[in-house]
């Protein structure tokens, strides 16, 4: 037996060691290092991340500048852009390269699930740290709290808004859902137009009683961000959906909201007095503009020059050609003003064709880099031939470059970058709202609620802004109207839902147009010349919704797709 | 020989022939079950958890022997192995020694998650890294086994899914005698196919071209001062000249002890490897040695059995590996070769006038300054890999039972530092008539490109430790006709590596009876019952059994002595296996998320971050299942035919994807659940005929084939609108595509332009004439992504095969090995896209855009028109791109003498010159290597002297 002496020894040790070593081999994860859910509710600063993130579902609108080539307003240089499959009339509910669907929808689930767990956090440590009887922090805890709870209504608000323009009625999720309890989730039903609107003003008549006109101005909260959502913005956003929602193609879907709701909304953010039209048409557009007095809401992007990168003229060095290029149907809106009359622009005036760019309303300087304008240091050359023009590489094809936006104190070749703000509602917008909306629901120069300015009023306040100074309007037409729109809000994400809402498909139809300039010893001809055809039908003024969604909910999919 | 024996040689050679000009291709090696070597009991086979005599197998495996891997003279193991093993397929990375890890798959892919690279590695028993094999010399190898199906992957459970290589290194001998063995190798490396680029005249003629057709005014106003000479302001470099040698050297010395008694016995090797690589002049830096690429490695292994007493055997082994890789500093072999292709011939000098280097601020990539003064990149990596185990009998408790375990410890650890001395370099600035801008004294204006700069840095990365160790129960003993075998053992690893913060653990139980009644009928029932810690601990252990069966034919009375048939057994198996997947652990968990800098606010533009809940957890969160049913045939015939066929089916289940199915409106996101399905089918055929003339002439010849078919059964799609879209039904990596129709040609233009009505019309930009025009497939007027087809097959071969020829005459000897694969489509686009683009985003230009489309050349233009503008039109996947991947290579063939044992050789064993060339013939692919389109640091083909001797 003694031979086996090692053996067993062998064994009893191996044994030992496969079994005896840790309870469970298996389980390698005993210090878990992420969190769990329950705590990120619980912790003051990761229940603001919550918050923060629900902000980070809101549109950019420096990446969707190149939708506006989408539009009768430009065409992008860049052939792959997406806005060409928009313009060829390729896109469907297969393929939409504009797809927001689960972007706001997963907003709007943010957004729930902090109105779910607002209550979780425990300030208890604040409470508790309470020193000297100063109590500041913990309340502006409290404060804080219910501040976001606001923002997140606004924020769901216009979630819903972002989706109603595009798809029409969508599911109102008023809670956050829970994948375990599928009754609530599992085939809901499209709400109608009109229930997606109303719901869309509850929730900014809930955020607006939460968050007050003083948020930014008031000491008491002055640690409330510069970019955060005020009262004003929110009193906009239901202005701008009220007027969406009087709009004849919301009107025959079936919203119930008159123009008098919409110019009610607008009279609601105008009698804050917290808002006037800026001095500088240009600096609106700026590395200032966030501290304008004509800002109402705006994102935040820091420092950065991509957008310049893609949009400055091609004499710059580095510039990449990815640019959105104003078109010469843009460039024609812009009035020809001579002392106090204005006209429209014409190319069979032989004054106004022989110098195209002279006289012109103000704004079209502010918006659009033309041939012989200055940008940045450089006289911008866009005829055949110039520094900036065809037949160079990445030049823009149709004779103009974008200047809204573009900062021209950027300088490429060293890479220095400038502050970005993305402004989503402007005072002059809201102005612009309000004439629209009292035009169609009174008239023209009737204001019988005696909200304080008529349509016409309104328009010309427009219109009278320093520097830009354009003769005031004597009549007011919905054409018009829509003229000045085109005009003041053109690039800020506004020609391609105006069509729309109108039901005007008929522009996006027009064949998108470019200026040809020649040159010849020192002077120019101009022609005008078709860049290309456009397809748009009428279906198009709503959005399919996605294939994967109509297959996974049975819904019936928008007319015509 | 008789005349009974020709004809069936005829017939043969008939059969193999046109067995051969379907296959392209060819291959040697003997078939599986008849394999047989040295330290392992005769004709037993290794199957890493266990050994079992090769007629008992119900399996399907394939050995090869280190002796047939040295044919291949490769400075990584893995790539000996191309086209050896029918079943395997190696899919070559680029060839830079030291960097040159190829992919391997067993039979196919059944999984898109599970692709290369998975095959488990099994040596001497225990689990290594891929890496700790590919640095092992052929010298120290035993056998190399293939483990193809269930009834011999299911004992390995989790990690059997995607096949096992099962190493077994040289043991001692029990002789008393102690055999060294020297072996000395010196060759040469040659690239393969280069790209041939245009050279300067070419280019600035055919960018002059481009220009115009873009309606630009041209670049290069005398072309022909590009013809004329080599000049710095109107240069015409051959970068490949400039920078690559035409042959490249490999050294590789081995000195290895065997021997041992009874009682000790031991195998000691070291290895000494050297690749060269093809870079010239590289040695400026540093004179000893230099900026060529370069692979160093030491090998030392000591493998060291005892019998301790009549019952107990210890057995411990030992390897260390060191490898240096040395390269230039700052840019990888794959940007090197990429820009020797893609900077002009016309775009600068290599130095200037005054001897500075040159450069352009447009490519800023001089390569031959950027090889010789820009400093060294050198990576240093040490493997350790030991392992001890015992085996005690415990006949006096139960007559056949033993006790066995063991433990094995490996790690890998890779340090680098790099060294840079980088200089600047100058642009000669021109005008727009390209001439040279000259100051006011007359003198050239330089533009400076890069700067002077020095510095040193190091650092480590890549490091893994494995430890594993089994512990069981072994048992064999006949009872009459009746014979029984059995395994069962606990198994544990443990396995931490960069990259994963847990380490990735598995245990469980492994097992197998096998019942044998009188040779003929065989039984075979192997499982493991297997846990792994990325699951949830309700739901870790998995039970992968698999039943194999045998019938020995040729043991039954009626064929006994039978003179055609020697041998023949059928076999059979189903059963299961799994993988698990490193990069998709923990599943089942679900925990809140957090996203960095989500948001700006504040006026001094504070970031925020956001948080959120993470992703749903995947409940049923388990391993990706597959089930194996093979039927295979080993045959010997005539004493001279041996032949092993084998056919199989596998379905995989449970494979991981991303759900669709829940509405995007509820905001909800999941991780991967278990959903897909794969069913992978083929058969591998291989034949041996070895025969013998007269006492002095031996020859053998034979021929395999491996084919492997998969089809997607079952994945989460979203719903498209033709049913050619979907994935479903198809292969994983389905080539795809746009169909060809011609060029878009004048006529189809109006006068201002425009398409003609009628004509289909591109979504992916304005076309011209010239461009690539497509067939609308859904008939929609509109090329789109909608008209996209499955094509072909895809980049990862359905069929290999292979063709072995040898003979031994006197000392002389020959063996040669053709390896050929099929059913292959390589796409231009995705691999070739420098290749095939021209001056588009300053890309230069190669042959293949020598016949452009022009108006003239209309009908017989070879490419699109030239454009100096990218063109999304023309670079739509489609089957203009795609090209047949087949191709053959002559994988070796060898020469060798062995010394008479006359005179003093008398006191070798055995002494043997040879010389071996590998990949010497092969075609190409539009002139292209085939494996890797010549893309990245070439493959090479090598010519080997060596030297053998034993004594």
């Amino acid at each position: 037996m003694k031979k086996y002496y090692s053996s067993i020894v062998i064994i009893v040790l191996a044994t030992c060691s496969f079994v005896s070593c840790k309870k469970d081999f298996l389980n390698v994860k005993n210090i878990p290092a992420d969190m769990p859910i329950d705590m990120m509710y619980k912790t003051y600063d990761y229940a603001q991340d919550v918050v923060w993130k629900t902000y980070s579902f809101l549109p950019d609108g420096y990446a969707w500048m190149d939708m506006e080539a989408a539009t009768d307003d430009a065409y992008h240089t860049n052939v792959s852009n997406r806005s060409h499959i928009f313009n060829n009339g390729v896109w469907n509910q297969f393929n939409n390269p504009e797809s927001v669907w689960n972007n706001y929808f997963d907003g709007i689930y943010q957004a729930n699930l902090y109105l779910k767990h607002k209550g979780d956090v425990d300030l208890s440590y604040l409470a508790n740290g309470i020193k000297n009887n100063d109590s500041t922090t913990y309340k502006r805890a409290l404060t804080n709290l219910k501040l976001m709870e606001g923002e997140c209504y606004f924020l769901k608000a216009f979630f819903y808004f972002e989706l109603v323009k595009r798809y029409g009625g969508v599911p109102v999720i008023d809670q956050a859902l829970e994948y375990d309890e599928a009754s609530k989730w599992k085939g809901l039903p499209r709400n109608s137009v009109d229930e997606c609107f109303k719901y869309i003003v509850s929730l900014c008549d809930k955020a607006s009683v939460i968050i007050p006109d003083s948020v930014r101005t008031s000491s008491v909260t002055s640690w409330y961000e510069s970019g955060r959502a005020t009262n004003g913005a929110i009193k906009a956003l239901k202005a701008r959906a009220l007027l969406y929602a009087a709009s004849p193609l919301f009107k025959d879907a079936g919203s119930t909201l008159t123009w008098a709701d919409a110019a009610a909304a607008a009279n609601d953010v105008i009698k804050t007095n917290l808002y006037n039209l800026d001095g500088s048409y240009a600096n609106l557009f700026g590395a200032t503009n966030a501290t304008s007095a004509e800002a109402i809401f705006f994102r935040r992007f820091g420092d950065q020059n991509w957008f310049e990168a893609n949009n400055f003229p091609i004499v710059f060095e580095k510039s990449n050609g990815s640019s959105v290029t104003p078109s010469q149907n843009f460039v024609d809106e812009f009035e020809v003003k001579t002392g106090s009359t204005a006209a429209p622009f014409d190319w069979n005036n032989a004054t106004h064709a022989a110098n195209p760019y002279s006289n012109r309303d103000p704004r079209l300087a502010a918006t659009v880099i033309y041939n012989t304008a200055t940008f940045s240091g450089n006289t911008i050359q866009t005829y055949f031939g110039g520094n900036s023009g065809q037949p160079k590489l990445n030049a823009t094809k149709t004779g103009y470059y974008l200047s809204k936006y573009v900062n021209p104190g950027v300088n490429l070749v060293t890479g220095t970058k400038t502050k970005h703000q993305w402004m989503y509602f402007r005072y002059a917008e809201i102005l612009l709202d309000y004439a629209e909306a009292m035009y169609n629901a009174y008239g023209a120069t009737s204001d019988p609620l005696g909200y304080g300015m008529t349509a016409l009023q309104a328009l010309n306040k427009v219109r009278a802004r320093a520097g830009v100074a354009m003769p005031a309007r004597t009549d007011v037409t919905q054409d018009f109207l829509m003229h000045e729109r085109r005009v003041e809000l053109g690039f800020e994400g506004h020609r391609y839902w105006d069509v729309r809402r109108w039901k005007m498909g008929n522009y996006f139809r027009q064949p998108l147009n470019r200026i040809e300039i020649t040159l010849n010893g020192t002077s120019y001809t101009y022609a005008v010349k078709k860049l290309e055809d456009r397809v748009y039908d009428d279906k198009m003024n709503w959005y399919p919704i996605p294939q994967s969604e109509i297959i996974n909910t049975g819904w019936t999919q928008n007319a015509g797709w | 020989m008789k005349n009974k024996n020709i004809k069936h040689c005829i017939w043969l050679i008939l059969l193999l022939g046109v067995t051969v000009a379907q296959a392209q291709t060819i291959k040697s090696v003997q078939p599986d079950s008849l394999k047989s070597k040295n330290s392992l009991p005769a004709n037993y086979v290794d199957e890493g958890f266990r050994t079992e005599q090769a007629w008992r197998n119900t399996g399907s495996v394939f050995t090869i022997t280190g002796e047939d891997l040295a044919r291949t003279t490769a400075g990584n193991l893995l790539n000996a192995l191309h086209g050896r093993i029918p079943g395997l397929t190696v899919v070559s990375s680029h060839g830079e020694p030291g960097y040159d890890n190829p992919t391997l798959y067993v039979r196919g892919q059944s999984s898109w998650n599970i692709a290369g690279n998975q095959v488990v590695i099994f040596l001497d028993g225990f689990q290594v890294d891929m890496n700790a094999l590919s640095a092992l010399s052929t010298n120290e190898i035993e056998t190399i086994t293939l483990l193809k199906d269930a009834a011999a992957l299911s004992i390995y459970g989790l990690n059997g899914g995607a096949g096992v290589l099962s190493v077994r290194t040289k043991e001692g001998t029990k002789t008393g005698k102690t055999k060294i063995e020297v072996s000395a190798k010196y060759g040469a490396m040659h690239t393969i196919a280069l790209p041939k680029v245009m050279d300067a005249y070419g280019y600035v003629t055919a960018y002059n071209q481009a220009l115009q057709n873009d309606g630009l005014p041209i670049k290069y106003y005398n072309p022909d001062l590009y013809k004329a000479s080599d000049d710095p302001f109107h240069p015409n470099v051959n970068w490949y000249d400039k920078m690559l040698t035409n042959r490249s050297a490999l050294q590789d010395y081995n000195i290895s002890f065997r021997g041992g008694t009874d009682v000790a016995r031991f195998y000691v090797l070291g290895g000494y490897t050297n690749f060269e690589g093809v870079y010239k002049d590289a040695d400026i830096i540093d004179i000893d040695f230099g900026t060529n690429a370069k692979y160093r490695r030491l090998n030392l292994r000591a493998n060291l059995d005892l019998q301790l007493n009549k019952n107990l055997s210890v057995k411990a082994s030992v390897s260390g590996i060191t490898e240096d890789r040395n390269t230039p500093s700052g840019f990888t072999a794959a940007s090197v070769f990429s820009n020797l292709m893609k900077v002009p011939a016309a775009a600068f000098p290599v130095t200037n006038l005054d001897g500075s280097w040159g450069n352009s601020s447009v490519y800023n990539f001089n390569p031959v300054q950027l090889l010789r003064r820009n400093g060294i990149y050198n990576s240093h990596t040490r493997y350790l890999q030991t392992n001890v185990s015992f085996a005690q009998k415990l006949d006096a408790l139960v007559t056949g039972l033993s006790l066995s375990g063991g433990i094995s410890f490996s790690n890998v650890y890779t340090g680098v530092y790099d060294k840079k001395f980088a200089v600047a370099a100058y642009e000669i600035t021109k005008d727009a008539y390209d001439n040279p801008v000259v100051d006011n004294n007359g003198n050239i204006v330089y533009k400076v490109v890069g700067k002077a700069d020095e510095s040193i840095s190091d650092g480590g990365n890549s490091h893994w430790n494995r430890t594993s160790a089994l512990f069981g129960f072994d048992y064999a003993r006949s009872f009459g006709k009746n014979t029984f075998t059995g395994m069962l053992k606990a198994t544990r690893s443990s396995y931490t590596h960069d990259g994963q913060t847990y380490a990735v653990v598995d245990q469980g139980l492994r097992g197998f009876v096998t019942y044998d009644y009188a040779k003929k009928y065989i039984a075979d029932l192997s499982f493991s019952y297997h846990g792994s810690g990325d699951f949830e601990s309700a739901h870790r252990y998995g039970l992968f059994p698999a039943l194999g069966i045998g019938w020995i034919v040729s043991n039954e009375d009626f064929l006994k002595n039978n003179s055609v048939v020697n041998f023949l057994k059928l076999r059979a198996s189903y059963g299961l296996t799994a993988n698990t997947n490193e990069s998709s652990r923990f599943l089942y968990e679900r925990w809140a998320s957090y996203t960095s800098n989500v948001y700006v606010l504040g006026t001094t533009d504070g970031t925020r971050n956001g948080r959120t809940e993470g992703a749903y957890a995947n409940a049923d969160f388990t391993w990706e299942a597959k089930q194996t049913a093979n039927v295979g045939i080993d045959a010997t015939l005539f004493k001279k035919l041996n032949a092993t066929v084998d056919v199989f089916k596998e379905k995989r289940t449970d494979i991981l994807e991303a759900p669709v199915g829940v509405p995007n409106y509820t905001g909800f996101n999941f991780r991967n659940t278990n959903s897909g399905e794969v069913v992978n089918k083929g058969f591998e055929v291989n034949l041996q005929f070895r025969d013998k003339v007269a006492n002095s002439f031996e020859y053998n010849f034979g021929v395999y084939m491996a084919y492997a078919h998969n089809e997607i059964t079952k994945k989460a799609e979203n719903p498209q609108p033709y049913e050619y879209l979907y994935q479903k039904g198809y292969r994983i990596g389905q080539m795809r595509g746009l169909e060809y129709a011609g060029f878009y040609q004048v006529a189809d233009f109006d006068a201002s332009g425009n398409l003609n009505a009628g004509v289909v019309k591109s979504t992916y930009g304005q076309v011209k004439p010239g461009d690539l025009k497509y067939v609308d497939k859904n008939g929609d007027g509109l090329i789109s992504d909608y008209d996209k087809v499955p094509m072909n097959f895809a980049k990862l071969p359905e069929i290999t095969g292979g063709f072995n020829l040898g003979f031994k005459y006197k000392g002389l000897d020959f063996e040669a090995f053709v390896q050929g694969v099929m059913n292959r489509t390589v796409s231009l686009l995705d691999d070739a896209f420098d290749y095939t683009h021209p001056l588009a985003s300053n890309n230069n230009i190669t042959v293949f855009s020598n016949n452009p489309w022009t108006p003239e050349k209309a009908s017989t233009a070879t490419s699109p028109r030239l454009s100096t503008l990218v063109n999304n039109n023309n670079n739509q996947a489609s089957d203009f791109w795609l090209r047949s991947g087949n191709f053959f290579k002559l994988r070796s063939v060898e020469l060798g003498y062995t010394l008479p044992k006359v005179g003093f050789l008398k006191s070798f064993d055995n002494t043997r010159f040879y010389v071996i060339g590998n990949n010497l013939l092969g075609n190409e692919i539009e002139g292209l290597e085939p494996e890797r389109l010549s893309m990245g640091y070439p493959l090479m083909k090598t010519v080997t002297f060596g030297v053998k001797a034993k004594f």
